[in-house]
């Protein structure tokens, strides 16, 4: 197991070292950048030993299914904060606490069968987690405005939904897994958790209380709306529609031009 | 008042470390570059308090929302949740693992408890459970599975629950001694598997078709199942056990060396792949140890050989090479390596 383990990190340190000068690239945040994707690398090997473990199967398949659905998630939420440059670190950030708390809290996810509240109990556990994740973001302090707080929210919901597709595609085929992933279903849901979430940080009074109330009740909602369509063969279609209307809402948030109260401040490239 | 205390001391500290490094700098002419960094401090440091500033406002209603959905989970989950976790598995099959590490290591745990099974209720799934372990030891009062069965054929749609249901069936029928009905149910079971090649729930059907082929002698219809059972072998790791099931059962009629060099290969690939696994290896030895002939004694020379029973691996070996010797043509390679592995040790 241990020569497997070194193995790997020898022959994973130099793609992985060339994606990290290639992000850095895009970024102009260097300085920090690069301790975050030492985390990075030391996660993905955390997660690669963990399914390892749990699937025994070769390391090269598992990297081949979690990679590509991971690059799709990242692919969406670069598309979508692609005008900021913190952005990049929010997503490295959003990928290490989420996969971090994706392995200690999996079994938690993965129990639950009874019927009659099936899709609400589902929705909960999925969406309480993935709000675990935003709020720790929030915490850290590097959510700063709303389109921050839109890829945080995006960031986490992409990889969650990376990993979740991965087991999805180990369980139930190639079909599934290539449909899985080209919804960006847990992105948006989480893009909307996290633009309300801050609303209701900042705001004060009745508003507060409705933005709050907003965070919990509408991606529940929409995660309920996801499971339901998924019971039938075509009722997905509308929810598709769905997606991708919530999904330009989302970019339109996350890129509109309008100058908002930090930007002064935070846009001047140096 | 100690905090600011220390962060005016760590910023002036900072600051006259830059300014140093500016007069430095600036006697070779790279200014630009202090500058730069002293830009990316103010700035940091503008960036700190803002995200520090909404992160201090978000954790009241942040903490108020966690206790939300703690509370909102615990009522639509109160009913079942006991349930579900007095139906852990302490063993399951053969193996003996602690709670924790069936948990979390034991991908049958997640498939047949709630991972693998989609829309499934708790009722469903514990009668499904109930006739499973009833007739796993051998309980008299069939008609009684049976009844249950039949129900929960009519309750569901989902074809992996049909496909168990239908094994089950077959399974008892075999254990009546009712052979064709056995395997037609068996076949059933195949059949609302829709990928066969993919799913795991296949092997137990697969196993159980082909055992009551060649107890029946009907080696000709064995072919094409064998043929799915080694495109299985060669995609998964996870289930020795049936390719030991299958391939014995092959070993009994076929004299090809190529089944013979298919079975020790496959012993080999998986003591390759897990040399530390010692509950599978303690696995292969029990089904093992239900043979005689000398592919069964050299799997096992294998096995004790991953083990370390330096003993066990020679007295072995030299039972093989005793039968084997019977038939040599037949043996020849394996008696080759075998002799090889004793002067090795």
């Amino acid at each position: 197991m241990l020569f497997k383990i070194l193995l790997w990190t020898v022959l994973l340190y130099f793609p992985l070292k060339w994606l990290s000068s290639l992000l850095i690239k895009l970024s102009i945040e260097d300085r920090i950048l690069w301790r975050k994707i030492k985390n990075i690398i030391l996660v993905v090997f955390f997660f690669l030993i963990y399914s390892m473990f749990l699937i025994e199967k070769s390391p090269e398949m598992i990297l081949g299914k979690f990679v590509s659905s991971l690059l799709v998630a990242v692919l969406i939420i670069l598309f979508l904060g692609r005008k900021k440059p913190g952005h990049i670190e929010i997503l490295i950030r959003g990928f290490f606490i989420t996969t971090l708390f994706f392995i200690f809290l999996f079994p938690f996810l993965s129990v639950g069968n009874n019927i009659q509240f099936k899709y609400l109990n589902v929705g909960l556990r999925e969406e309480g987690f993935k709000f675990l994740c935003v709020f720790s973001l929030f915490l850290i302090g590097k959510v700063k405005d709303e389109k921050d707080a839109i890829i945080a929210g995006a960031s986490v919901g992409g990889i969650f939904g990376s990993l979740e597709n991965y087991f999805y595609g180990e369980s139930f085929g190639f079909g599934i897994f290539a449909l899985r992933n080209l919804l960006p279903t847990h992105i948006v849901i989480n893009a909307v958790m996290g633009y309300f979430f801050f609303l209701g940080a900042k705001e004060k009074g009745v508003k507060k209380l409705v933005y709050l109330s907003a965070t919990i009740a509408i991606p529940l909602f929409l995660h309920w709306a996801f499971d339901f369509s998924l019971q039938f063969n075509k009722s997905i279609y509308p929810y598709i529609g769905l997606d991708l209307l919530l999904l330009a809402w989302v970019y339109m948030k996350s890129s509109s031009t309008l100058a908002s109260e930090n930007d002064n401040y935070l846009w001047t490239s140096p | 008042m100690k905090d600011e205390k220390r962060t005016l001391v760590y910023l002036e500290k900072r600051e006259v470390y830059l300014l140093e490094k500016f007069i430095e700098k600036s006697k070779k002419g790279k200014e630009k570059e202090v500058l730069r960094e002293m830009e990316w401090e103010v700035k940091d440091r503008e960036i700190k308090k803002i995200g520090a500033g909404i992160g201090r406002r978000a954790f009241l209603p942040g903490f108020l929302i966690i206790l939300v959905f703690i509370f909102l989970m615990s009522i639509f989950s109160l009913n079942k949740r006991s349930e579900c976790y007095s139906s852990l598995p302490l063993s399951f099959g053969e193996k003996k693992s602690p709670i924790l590490l069936s948990y979390f290591f034991n991908v049958e745990y997640l498939e047949l408890y709630g991972y693998d099974w989609g829309f499934v209720d708790d009722a469903l799934l514990s009668k499904l459970k109930f006739a499973t372990f009833y007739i796993s030891i051998g309980g008299e009062d069939r008609e009684k599975v049976r009844k249950i069965l039949r129900e929960l054929l009519l309750r569901t749609q989902d074809w992996r629950v049909k496909s168990r249901i239908f094994h089950l069936f077959s399974l008892i029928y075999y254990s009546e001694n009712k052979k064709a009905k056995a395997l037609s149910y068996a076949r059933k079971s195949l059949s609302e598997i829709k990928e066969i090649k993919g799913s795991r729930l296949s092997y137990d059907p697969l196993t159980l078709i082909l055992r009551i082929l060649f107890e029946e002698g009907k080696y000709k219809d064995m072919e094409k199942y064998i043929d799915i059972s080694s495109a299985l072998l060669n995609r998964d790791f996870y289930y020795p056990l049936f390719k030991y099931t299958a391939f014995f059962l092959m070993e009994e009629y076929y004299d090809s060396p190529y089944y013979m060099s298919g079975v020790i290969n496959q012993i080999e690939r998986i003591m390759k792949n897990f040399p530390s696994n010692l509950s599978l290896s303690y696995d292969f030895l029990s089904v093992l140890e239900k043979g005689d002939t000398p592919i069964f004694l050299y799997a096992r020379a294998l096995v004790y050989k991953s083990l370390g029973y330096r003993e066990r691996v020679k007295k072995m070996l030299r039972a093989f090479l005793k039968k084997a010797s019977l038939n040599p043509a037949r043996y020849s390679t394996l008696i080759v390596s075998a002799r090889r592995m004793l002067n090795a040790i």
